[in-house]
């Protein structure tokens, strides 16, 4: 049988005394020999922490570098200079036409900030529903919600209605209601007794989810000249984004990004299957309800505004576990950033490439992201679930 | 560089339009001195105009195909609004048999039996009708046009791409349907009120010709690339398209593109329907464009689509529009 | 220090009755074992214990109080199990398994410090995983597995430990060590230990008392030399079993019958 040598047991003891969080990173440094509780996990756990740091840091540089780029060049300085007028104490004189104002400010920073909230909600809502299903191959939309709001746009397109309440029209309400219906739906559909099988969730997922898309095709066959409207919004696309957008989708995207986050560690335990989840104190059924209404409500927020943008909510969390590990505490953090970060770049190309129009979102995700996550595969294997 | 590319499409246009123009107008002078004087004429670059026109007739159509027509048509079926409207205004509406459902101008030809929709026909409807003549359009080319041949139907194709292809089609049809002086008659007049535009706007400087943005749809802002007839219009009524140099078709610009060209004119597509004023409404509500010239100004229009974007007699009526549209201070307001 | 009592529990799969009307009682300090064979009804009694399936009927008592009505999170400062066949997601190393039995202990808002860390190396030192720490579950034998799932159970730190077939996947060498392990932490810290075991020698050695399950039902309870003798052994096994006695410590023992029809038998195999 395997025994630990005794004079490495000697050398762990006098490591283990240590504990991870009274431990500055310098101290954490030193700490790397023997085979001690402190390498065997702080040097993963400090690695993880190192990129959330540095991807804050490039999330933040992404947010103003896309501010700069568009179908319009606008000088660097020019761009800066308006970026930082805006902060409050600071007092610059505008030198600069209001339509290039207009253009950074109301068109580009409101547009960049969706794409960053939008793809870290769909990473995160990815990563939540493969840790819940414990499946690989889940995804934001597994359980009706792109076909639910799909429904929701199309009746929002095709009402006679013209209402801008909150300074965007009925389609994202339309669409965000009909994508909680459809899933309250399955959930109902799904919950038997006190107990919610994840098996029979997915299969009404994905059967609702069928009907609903066949609704949707044909009233998309029978909607006239709207036609162009609904399927440029079906394929998902950040132009035209607004403040009012933003203003409604960051509180509930980051509320809901929060719930999931505090419920990491059940994440973990989930994986060890709802039976010994239970036994090792976990609430399954209670948290598996908050965690589906949390991811749920992610998913429906970003969907309503920018339509269905594919690849972005199965990747990233695939992704960010072959780099940086399974440890959920560290996924979904690393996921809001890496997913944020991927879809402002992907949003700058699909912008930028053919301006001034502009290539659907959804292509540019898959044809950006996919070559990279076979390459890591490649590599990376063993990491993968 | 701009400049040069307007010049260049503008002078064709002009050149084709005046050519037509000048050749219909002799053609005019040469009958009515031909009839007035009962002498002989030497030599005629046209073919004698008669009230009835000496059957078979061979004509290319605006598809380049040779088509022959036996006799004179008494049963016609048309597969496009723009056709139907042609026949109605040549005076043939009792010979036809079958319309779109789109063709809904004038209000008679809604009765007429149906045989298709936009770009689908029903071909067993066609052929149980057997009509003498099938007026189709460019977009029935890949498969109406070859199935309906093959079942022994005389199809002509009417394409027009500009406004002179218009004309050119009236003038195509009325060969075909002995109502050639009819046809020359209603293209002179159209040639005439073309002319009375062309000639205050041919003149414009650069500078005194507005810059136009047409907005078809609003999600994604949907504009007219430069071979689209509405950029056409939009020329001879003396302003400039902002989205020319974006290509061919129907481009789709950037909110961003829009405000940098900041446009003195905008016009918005209205359509049929439920939301058919969307685009017009989504101009007059966003609010980034809200410095733009034409919304500080007030120079935000609708126009109905039927007038520019259907190639029929009424795009003339359309160009009239566009051009009190952009040109106020010469042709008047529009109300 | 636990107290865990059945009463008149009967346990269904649907119609299918498994468990029918089984009461026992288990002190603190004391290590019982269940019994029997396949099928028989042992890990569906520890599924009960630890309220992973509702009792069609009956009630399990923990220190006179109803599990069914403490809340898990409480349940699992109390008991801990080690299941069977463990579904262990493979990327994650066996020292973030361990790490997960630490879990009751901590708040939702909670991470783990330096005393939760000690303790899971401890436990990994006890069942001598330590040099597993690194390795991810993918790479580990079943009976590595079954050790690290021992150690998280132990980093539970609760005073009553469930275990089903613990010893299932292990040598001989693992096996001793692991019940020696259990053994002596039920002495030393009065620990109230359910172990369902399929191995009745090593049943017998280690546990204070048994009860043979046979077809859901009780068939025999009380120390390991009033039960297992050849007349229960046969009764529940059906032939074939010698049952004797272990010639250094006096406890029942039980190995394949050798007798003179069955060795003329085997006789032509030679």
């Amino acid at each position: 049988m395997p025994r630990c040598p005794a004079q490495e047991i000697g050398g762990i003891k006098r490591q283990v005394g240590k504990g991870f969080l009274n431990m500055s990173l310098k101290q954490l440094d030193a700490s790397h020999t023997g085979r001690a509780v402190p390498t065997v996990l702080y040097p993963r756990w400090r690695r993880c922490v190192y990129a959330i740091i540095g991807l804050l840091i490039l999330f933040s540089l992404m947010l103003a570098f896309a501010t700069t780029i568009g179908s319009v060049q606008i000088p660097l300085l020019t761009t800066s200079s308006i970026l930082l007028s805006k902060l409050p104490l600071v007092d610059i004189n505008p030198t600069w036409p209001s339509a290039l104002e207009t253009i950074v400010i109301d068109i580009r920073l409101p547009r960049v900030i969706l794409a960053g909230i939008v793809g870290a909600a769909l990473a995160v809502a990815g990563a939540t529903y493969q840790g819940l299903f414990r499946n690989p191959l889940a995804d934001p939309y597994l359980i009706g919600v792109a076909q639910g709001a799909a429904l929701g746009a199309v009746i929002g397109f095709l009402l006679p209605v013209d209402w801008q309440g909150f300074g965007f029209g009925i389609v994202p309400v339309f669409a965000f209601i009909g994508a909680l219906v459809s899933v309250v739906i399955v959930y109902r559909l799904a919950r038997v007794g006190g107990t919610l099988a994840v098996t029979t969730l997915i299969l009404a997922g994905v059967a609702l989810g069928a009907l609903l898309a066949a609704i949707v095709s044909y009233l998309i066959i029978t909607s006239g000249e709207k036609i162009h409207g609904i399927i440029f919004w079906l394929m998902g696309s950040f132009s035209l984004s607004q403040w009012s957008e933003v203003g409604v989708a960051l509180p509930a995207i980051l509320i809901g990004v929060l719930i999931i986050m505090i419920y990491a560690r059940s994440l973990n335990l989930v994986q060890l299957g709802e039976e010994q989840a239970q036994q090792l104190g976990m609430d399954v059924e209670k948290i598996k309800v908050i965690l589906l209404a949390a991811a749920t409500l992610i998913t429906a927020a970003a969907v309503s505004f920018v339509g269905i943008i594919g690849f972005v909510g199965i990747i990233i969390p695939h992704t960010v576990r072959l780099i940086w590990g399974p440890d959920y505490r560290f996924l979904l953090p690393l996921s809001v950033l890496v997913g944020g970060i991927f879809l402002i770049l992907a949003d700058v190309v699909a912008r930028t490439v053919m301006a001034p129009s502009e290539i659907p979102i959804g292509v540019v995700t898959a044809l950006c992201g996919a070559p990279f996550f076979l390459y890591l595969l490649r590599r990376r294997t063993k990491m993968l679930f | 560089m701009r400049s040069r590319v307007f010049r260049i499409h503008n002078k064709r246009g002009y050149m084709r339009l005046r050519m037509g123009v000048t050749i219909f107008l002799t053609v005019s002078v040469v009958m009515v001195g031909f009839l007035g004087a009962c002498t002989p004429a030497t030599e005629q670059p046209v073919p004698p105009v008669q009230s009835k026109l000496a059957f078979p007739v061979d004509i290319t159509d605006q598809m380049g195909r040779q088509v022959r027509i036996e006799k004179m048509p008494e049963s016609i079926v048309s597969l496009a609004p723009g056709n139907t409207e042609i026949i109605y205004v040549l005076g043939l509406e009792e010979k036809l048999v079958g319309v779109t459902e789109f063709c809904d101008y004038p209000e008679a030809a809604k009765g007429k039996p149906k045989v298709g929709g936009f770009s689908i026909v029903d071909i067993e409807r066609v052929i149980e009708i057997q009509p003498d003549l099938v007026l189709a359009a460019d977009i029935h080319k890949d498969e109406v046009i070859p199935q309906l041949e093959g079942l022994g139907l005389t199809v002509l194709a009417l394409a027009p791409k500009t406004l002179g292809e218009v004309l050119d089609a009236i003038i195509l049809v009325g060969k075909c349907t002995g109502q050639q002086e009819e046809a020359i008659h209603l293209v002179t007049e159209m040639g005439n009120r073309i002319k009375a535009i062309t000639d205050k706007t041919r003149n414009l400087t650069q500078a005194d010709r507005p810059r136009v943005f047409y907005i078809m749809w609003h999600e994604p802002l949907m504009t007219v690339g430069s071979d689209a007839q509405i950029h056409e219009l939009i020329e001879l009524a003396g302003g400039i398209n902002i989205a020319q140099d974006l290509g061919e078709g129907y481009p789709t610009m950037n909110l961003e593109a829009v405000i940098i060209a900041n446009p003195q004119v905008i016009v918005a597509g209205t359509s049929h329907g439920e939301g058919a004023n969307l685009p017009y409404q989504f101009v007059l509500t966003e609010e980034r464009l809200g410095d733009v010239d034409a919304l500080v100004n007030g120079h935000v229009y609708e126009i109905n689509t039927d007038f520019v974007g259907r190639p029929g007699p009424r795009m003339v009526d359309g160009l009239e529009q566009m051009a009190r549209i952009i040109h106020p201070e010469i042709f008047g307001p529009i109300e | 220090m636990v107290k865990l009592e059945m009463q008149g529990i009967t346990l269904a799969y649907g119609d299918k009755k498994v468990v029918e009307d089984v009461t026992f009682q288990v002190m603190p300090g004391e290590m019982v074992g269940l019994v029997g064979p396949n099928g028989s009804g042992k890990s569906t009694i520890i599924k009960a214990l630890s309220r992973v399936i509702t009792p069609h009927s009956g009630r399990v008592l923990i220190n006179g109080r109803d599990i069914s009505q403490i809340p898990r999170r409480e349940l699992s400062l109390l008991i801990s199990v080690v299941p069977q066949i463990p579904l262990l997601p493979s990327p994650f190393t066996a020292f973030e398994i361990v790490l997960m039995g630490r879990n009751p202990h901590l708040g939702l808002f909670q991470y783990e410090g330096p005393k939760d860390m000690d303790i899971v190396w401890q436990a990994m030192g006890q069942t001598s995983t330590q040099c597993l720490a690194e390795r991810r579950i993918s790479e580990l034998s079943g009976g590595e597995i079954q050790c690290v799932v021992i150690a998280r159970a132990l980093a539970q730190e609760t005073q009553a430990i469930l275990l089903d077939e613990p010893t299932a996947n292990l040598d001989i060498g693992r096996q001793i060590e692991i019940l020696d392990l259990v053994k002596s932490l039920c002495r030393e810290n009065k620990l109230t230990v359910v172990a369902a075991l399929h191995d009745l020698n090593l049943a017998s050695h280690y546990c204070d008392r048994l009860f043979l399950i046979n077809k859901g039902r009780i068939h025999a309870e009380g120390t390991p030399t009033e039960v297992i003798n050849t007349r229960n052994i046969e009764q529940v096994y059906g032939c074939g079993s010698y049952v004797h006695t272990h010639p250094l410590s006096g406890l029942p023992a039980v190995l394949p019958r050798v007798d003179r029809n069955r060795n003329s038998s085997l006789k032509k195999y030679r």
